[in-house]
């Protein structure tokens, strides 16, 4: 049942797909409500898997007692319907899943990602406001862009212009600090 | 790499943080990605396309308000910009064009809304769709992209779902909101919320005599008015704790209590700021009184920005709970009219 964002009040079937904004009729706030054919699908039930009839079936890697029905994709151990995830059209059993989320090598179970580049680029910039922490930030920033200039980032497209930005404002602030230790020096 | 690369077109919509971050909306092949993006580091959530149960969006006021303020702020500082003579001409003409730019931005962002995205198993808010003609194309734009994973929904369906929804059977248990408003039944006449609106448009109105007029007795009244409005937003409060107020009523009021703080803390700064620049006369609560009745916002700019916000505030929050306070009372006399209305014709049946 779908209902008012803002009354809680469940929406009537004239409010619904109408692609305008229409009065909610409790609150008669304008709202758009887009439903699709997921709403009346029901959930499927979880499968328990079949126990072994005789000795000559396949069982699972996990569960002795019941009937392989598929192998994992990524380790090709059996595995009974209870094992088996279906993910990206792919069967894995769950240790393939969570060592798959853990290496980040199924890129659709990744919920985070640390991108660098914006990192050493953002120290790169701040630190230049009070000049003298540059000192130390800029062998960071450039350490920052080659260790990590193969590392993934965003998920998004991107490309390396932040890294080279950050590498050359850093190279540029070791230059500044060497010309003016240089030029004390000589005085 | 590349065909990673290439999975991903963002759509429509930015909402930055309140201080960092921001939220965008992307398309993949099979799932809408919403990224939280910040210091460096990004959040994701995928919702697949074959998940998507609904999506709603709900147009809201915070846009208008937005503008309200912002509009009302813009004049003020435009009237002073056009009557000031002395040097403060510049930076309020500036402070108005600035205000003015972005007044105008958010008038050509048009309303604001928000969306929600429902599954089996979550309601999410879309953070980056919070403008309604933003949020309004890109639910155009997923429509078909959802339907051809999903199929188009029958309106026969629809109506089925309207009938089982009204069958009173399956009805829902009432929601939070629903047994609140059940167990509101005290009601409430809201003469102390009209004292409290009516005090501050009178705030507003010694305040905007503050640029033209210094007197003891402006000072004296001025004090006088915020103690009755410290006193009335205390009673207000806790009359219309469980009452039947409409909640932007409430907000009003919870709003004022804000702006009495404000005062109050601006007052105390004020005359710790002269206290500091005349030590000599600082036991003496006389001496004091006057010299604070002495100064005006033209003294400084930090005088002028807190007289600014305070008179726009007191216009901003005063009619509106006015107006507010007159439709609920005009909606609460109608409906006891209607509720009383069968019986008054059944005793002129009578009497006949």
């Amino acid at each position: 049942m779908i209902s008012c964002t803002r009354c809680k009040s469940p929406l009537d079937a004239q409010v619904l797909n109408t692609f305008a904004p229409t009065p909610c009729p409790a609150c008669e706030e304008p709202i758009r409500a887009d439903v699709y054919p997921a709403l009346f699908r029901k959930l499927p039930s979880g499968r328990s898997g079949v126990p072994l009839q005789g000795e000559e079936e396949a069982s699972c890697f996990y569960h002795p007692a019941k009937k392989a029905a598929v192998a994992c994709s990524a380790c090709g151990r059996f595995l009974c319907a209870l094992c088996d995830v279906e993910f990206n059209d792919r069967h894995l059993c769950p240790a393939c899943l969570e060592k798959g989320k853990a290496k980040r090598k199924i890129k659709n179970l990744e919920n985070r990602r640390v991108c660098y580049d914006t990192v050493a680029l953002s120290i790169a910039l701040i630190s230049m406001l009070f000049v003298w922490p540059t000192i130390l930030s800029a062998p960071i920033v450039l350490f920052m862009v080659i260790h990590y200039w193969g590392a993934p980032s965003s998920i998004i497209p991107r490309s390396k212009i932040r890294f080279v930005l950050a590498f050359g404002i850093a190279s540029l602030q070791i230059v500044g600090w060497i010309l003016f230790f240089g030029s004390l020096i000589i005085a | 790499m590349t065909a990673e690369k290439s999975t991903y077109r963002r759509l429509s919509g930015k909402k930055r943080g309140f201080i960092i971050g921001h939220h965008t909306l992307w398309r993949g092949r099979d799932h809408l990605l919403q990224i939280y993006a910040r210091w460096g580091a990004e959040d994701y959530k995928r919702y697949y396309f074959n998940d998507i149960q609904a999506i709603i969006t709900r147009k809201t006021g915070v846009g208008r308000i937005q503008n309200i303020v912002i509009g009302v702020l813009a004049g003020l500082f435009g009237i002073f910009a056009v009557t000031s003579t002395s040097g403060w001409v510049p930076f309020n003409t500036i402070i108005a064009v600035i205000l003015l730019l972005i007044l105008m931005i958010n008038l050509f962002k048009g309303p604001t809304c928000e969306t929600h995205l429902l599954t089996a198993v979550q309601t999410e808010k879309l953070q980056s769709l919070h403008r309604l003609n933003t949020a309004q194309a890109v639910m155009n734009q997923l429509k078909p992209i959802i339907e051809r994973h999903q199929g188009r929904i029958q309106r026969k369906a629809l109506a089925q779902q309207n009938a089982q929804s009204s069958d009173p059977k399956k009805k829902r248990p009432p929601t939070r909101r629903v047994q609140r408003d059940l167990k509101a039944r005290k009601h409430e006449s809201g003469r102390v919320h009209l004292m409290l609106f009516a005090l501050l448009i009178f705030n507003g109105l010694i305040v905007a005599a503050g640029f033209v007029l210094t007197h003891v007795g402006l000072t004296f009244l001025g004090t006088a008015v915020m103690l009755m409005m410290g006193i009335c937003v205390v009673v207000a409060l806790v009359k219309q704790h469980e009452s039947n107020l409409k909640q932007p009523l409430r907000t009003m009021t919870w709003a004022a209590l804000g702006y009495i703080c404000f005062s109050f803390i601006s007052a105390y700064i004020i005359s710790v700021g002269l206290a500091f620049k005349h030590p000599e006369i600082f036991q003496n609560q006389w001496e004091m009184i006057k010299l604070f009745s002495n100064t005006t916002p033209w003294d400084s700019s930090f005088m002028m920005t807190i007289s600014i916000i305070a008179l726009s505030g007191a216009v901003a929050i005063g009619i509106p709970g006015l107006c507010l306070l007159r439709n609920s009372q005009q909606a609460n006399r109608q409906a006891s009219g209607l509720s009383t209305a069968p019986v008054s014709a059944t005793a002129t049946k009578r009497i006949s």
